[in-house]
């Protein structure tokens, strides 16, 4: 209930979570790597977002336990992972740097994963979650050998061992080819439907889209944006919306336009015109009226910027 | 195989790279080389003398740190400088129990070589004055010496990077220099904790042969030298434990 | 699929000062060599052992230079010949830490670039590999020149400063040492700097290497200790840690300190065959081995 609550006042928050962050600030001597975040984490994917240095991967490290926080909480299925070591039982994490031994086989390397996760069978779960990351020819090299791709997949097979409930994932995209990408983006998928908890961190904001529609955005070690993209794009009202028109005659459509309350902008195109918005909704009815009235064919009406990249790029130039 | 098991295990094989270990065999097996091409024609006095001075001046003061320096110092700290300490540590396993591990791992990985080294001394002296019974004080001493050690530099090795130089400074220049004259601080020379162990399950011949400076005010015995590696070794567990629970593992 | 493409203005601007080539870059290149060693601009953990070393390497200069002048206000008279400490006796004072800092800075100064795939960056600058491997080497050189100069210099303008003659007489008198310490100084530069070079080429970390070559010092004198002890005189040649002292004896024309060498008797150019055949061998196989990197 004061979840469901919280959940309609702070999107960053949601109703039943399985990874807490409360008021936590991680600073480095003089370098602030995260201020005062509070959000929350549930079932399904979420997109954590931000440029270079937003705290990122920081803010990953103090979920798992990697880093404890200077200020705040972290919690993990209501406990600190640190002081809880079995909460490990159900946390995995795909980190960014390297962690994986190099002398060792990828076979060899998630079996070890799954014998300290204290799974049953090692080698069998080391067999299906080499599968899952379609990794079977490669499985008995050594991982020093691989190229990024293949030492990314190895690191997540090494977290899917242990058939987490809570996965932890900083940047598990880098270095896979777009095959790969896809194929861990179904299974990223397929895990947030199973009613895990999966927490992304990418640059690669298309394929944080093809994931998840829910992001927690980070500028500068701060919370800037959280919920549904569309949302936070809507909630941007200070930055109106910019939409490409095109039509048999371009020009007199846009004189037409000019003097409609709709619009605040408008920039001639090759084939079209460009509008600048705050209302989208009532730009959406006004533009196909005034056509009509002219007798003019409208042939494309297209959103430009309310794409994942574009409320990304608003958010870092905001600052 | 239980998880801290595996843990030491791969510890053992991740700090003993071929190379590593070809270097580390050939300087333990060293003072067995020496004694034994040395005393081809020498009396049995000089033989205890060469086999004391030897076992004094470079198995134990020399031998001893340097590999159980560079094995227990990688232990933690290659996990580290590597970025794979995430992978042991977010583990359903308890800080002092991981810490217990990986120190146990590089404690084994440093007896293995140093045991080659005693096995080797102590046959070198069987075969040239025809007692064996310097093998198992040998074994006996380099193996409670390799713990202090190990117990020691593993957690300062997690810390810095310079462990390993922080320690055969410490070797050279206390325990040789600063401890070497002045006798009341032997017991804060773990060699001569291990030696100790070793002087007192030695054959008795050896003992007028040892020099003052490698026993000190340390008075010869194994049960004492094995509590002293004890209370170390469980010090060292805990601070290792403490430091993986309370500071940033990164 | 567009056949267009554009080139957009980032506001990147080349540099349009000089370009100061090959000198700059070796100049460069010794400067941070120099910061590495010291730990300078980097975490004050790292600066704390090569400090203190240095420490332990300045500390008997100034004690003795203090005992000189105490001992100088009891009794006038000459003090250049100290009963403390000579330039040539504290050698032997400074050789401990010069030995633990090689073993710090060698690794320090090559193994890093090497690991951490820094060479191409020298190798894209108007350098060649034996001015790389100049600018590292001339930087452990400076190195140890402090650890061995700067305590020799205090006890001569120390010494000078106290002495009976007056200041300035006693510099001229006793500046013929100034060339031995630096003749010296070379030798044990050129003994202990290039087995830590030699290592450094081929380890892949630091905190082994350091024990390797601590451990090859010290094997190596007692094999040689064993060895020539029991008739195999030329064994005497491994003492590696004996022969610049030895040197450096010959250089103050002392009467030479009873080393392993001196013991199994061998001369003092065979101790400085000995350093310069090591120096030339590291020379060599790191020359050829960065070649194959660079």
């Amino acid at each position: 209930m004061t979840g469901e609550h919280a959940a309609t006042l702070d999107p960053a928050v949601v109703p039943n979570p399985t990874v807490e962050v409360n008021a936590a600030s991680k600073w480095f001597g003089q370098k602030v790597a995260v201020s005062g975040v509070t959000c929350s984490f549930g079932p399904g994917v979420t997109g954590l977002l931000g440029p270079n240095g937003a705290g990122k991967t920081t803010m990953l490290r103090m979920m798992v336990g990697l880093v404890l926080p200077s200020e705040g909480t972290v919690s993990v299925l209501g406990k600190a992972p640190r002081q809880n070591p079995q909460t490990y039982r159900n946390l995995a994490m795909v980190p960014e740097e390297s962690s994986v031994y190099g002398h060792m086989s990828a076979r060899r390397l998630v079996r070890y994963a799954a014998e300290l996760s204290g799974v049953g069978d090692p080698g069998a779960a080391a067999d299906a979650a080499i599968a899952a990351v379609e990794l079977e020819d490669a499985a008995d090299r050594a991982v020093s050998g691989f190229s990024k791709g293949m030492r990314q997949r190895a690191k997540v097979a090494s977290a899917l061992v242990s058939d987490p409930q809570i996965l932890v994932l900083d940047e598990p995209l880098n270095g896979t080819d777009p095959m790969q990408r896809l194929r861990l983006i179904g299974i990223f998928r397929r895990l947030g439907q199973e009613g895990r908890t999966v927490i992304v961190s990418s640059h690669v904001l298309q394929e944080v889209e093809r994931m998840t529609d829910r992001v927690i955005a980070m500028v500068d070690g701060k919370l800037a944006a959280a919920g549904d993209i569309a949302a936070i794009r809507s909630a941007m009202a200070d930055i109106p919306y910019r939409v490409l028109v095109e039509s048999d005659e371009p020009r007199r459509l846009a004189a037409a336009l000019l003097a409609s309350d709709a619009i605040t902008g408008i920039e001639l195109a090759e084939s079209g015109f460009h509008v600048e918005t705050s209302d989208l909704r009532l730009l959406g009815t006004t533009v196909p009226a005034v056509a009509k009235e002219l007798g003019i064919r409208l042939r494309a009406f297209r959103p430009e910027d309310d794409s994942l990249e574009s409320v990304f790029r608003y958010l870092v130039h905001r600052r | 195989m239980t998880a801290p098991a595996r843990i030491a295990r791969t510890t053992v094989s991740q700090v003993l790279g071929t190379r590593r270990l070809i270097g580390l065999a050939l300087l333990a097996l060293l003072p067995a080389v020496i004694v034994f091409l040395s005393t081809s024609r020498a009396s049995p006095a000089s033989r205890l003398e060469t086999f004391a001075g030897v076992t004094v001046g470079f198995f134990f003061s020399v031998v001893v740190p340097i590999v159980a320096l560079i094995l227990s110092a990688s232990a933690l700290g290659d996990e580290r400088r590597d970025q794979t300490l995430s992978f042991i540590v977010l583990r359903p396993i308890p800080r002092i129990v991981l810490a217990a591990a990986k120190i146990g791992g590089g404690m084994a990985a440093s007896w293995l070589v140093v045991a080659l080294g005693a096995i080797g001394l102590g046959a070198a002296m069987g075969l040239r004055h025809g007692d064996w019974g310097h093998v198992v004080p040998l074994l006996a001493g380099g193996l409670i010496a390799t713990t202090v050690y190990a117990a020691i530099f593993a957690p300062l090795g997690y810390l810095t990077e310079r462990a390993t130089l922080a320690g055969l400074a410490f070797a050279f220049i206390w325990e040789g220099a600063v401890v070497g004259a002045i006798g009341a601080l032997a017991s804060l020379s773990p060699w001569r904790i291990g030696f100790s162990a070793f002087a007192a399950l030695t054959p008795d011949e050896v003992l007028p042969y040892v020099p003052d400076l490698a026993l000190g005010n340390v008075m010869p015995g194994a049960g004492g030298a094995a509590a002293k590696a004890v209370v170390v070794l469980a010090i060292g567990v805990w601070a290792t434990g403490w430091i993986l629970r309370s500071r940033d593992l990164i | 699929m567009t056949d267009q493409g554009v080139v957009y203005d980032l506001g990147y601007r080349p540099h349009e000062g000089p370009r100061l080539g090959r000198r700059a870059a070796i100049r460069a290149t010794v400067k941070d060599g120099l910061r590495r060693m010291f730990g300078i601009r980097r975490r004050a953990r790292k600066k704390v052992l090569p400090f203190l070393l240095f420490g332990v390497a300045l500390l008997p200069a100034i004690v003795f230079v203090g005992l000189v002048f105490l001992t100088s206000q009891i009794a006038t008279g000459d003090v250049i010949d100290t009963p403390f400490a000579n330039h040539a006796s504290y050698f032997d004072i400074a050789a401990g830490t010069v030995l633990l800092f090689c073993a710090l800075s060698g690794p320090e100064l090559l193994i890093p670039d090497r690991v951490e795939g820094v060479l191409a960056v020298y190798s894209s600058r108007p350098m060649t590999v034996f001015d790389y491997l100049g600018a590292r080497a001339g930087a452990l050189a400076l190195g140890v020149g402090a650890f061995m100069l700067v305590p020799q210099l205090l006890l001569y303008l120390g010494f000078a400063a106290l002495g009976g003659g007056g200041f300035l007489s006693n510099l001229v008198t006793s500046s013929g040492d100034l060339l031995r310490i630096a003749a010296a100084t070379f030798f044990y530069l050129l003994a202990y700097g290039a087995p830590a070079f030699l290592i450094a080429v081929f380890a892949k970390r630091l905190a082994p290497a350091t024990g390797v070559y601590l451990g090859a010092f010290l094997g190596l004198q007692a094999a040689a200790d064993g060895f020539s002890s029991s008739g195999t005189r030329w064994a005497a040649v491994a003492a590696l840690s004996d022969h610049p002292s030895i040197v450096r004896d010959w250089i103050f024309d002392r009467t030479p300190t009873q080393l392993v060498p001196v013991r199994a008797g061998l001369d003092a150019w065979v101790s400085l065959v000995v350093i310069v055949v090591v120096a030339v061998v590291t020379l060599l196989v790191a020359v050829r081995r960065y070649r194959s990197l660079m």
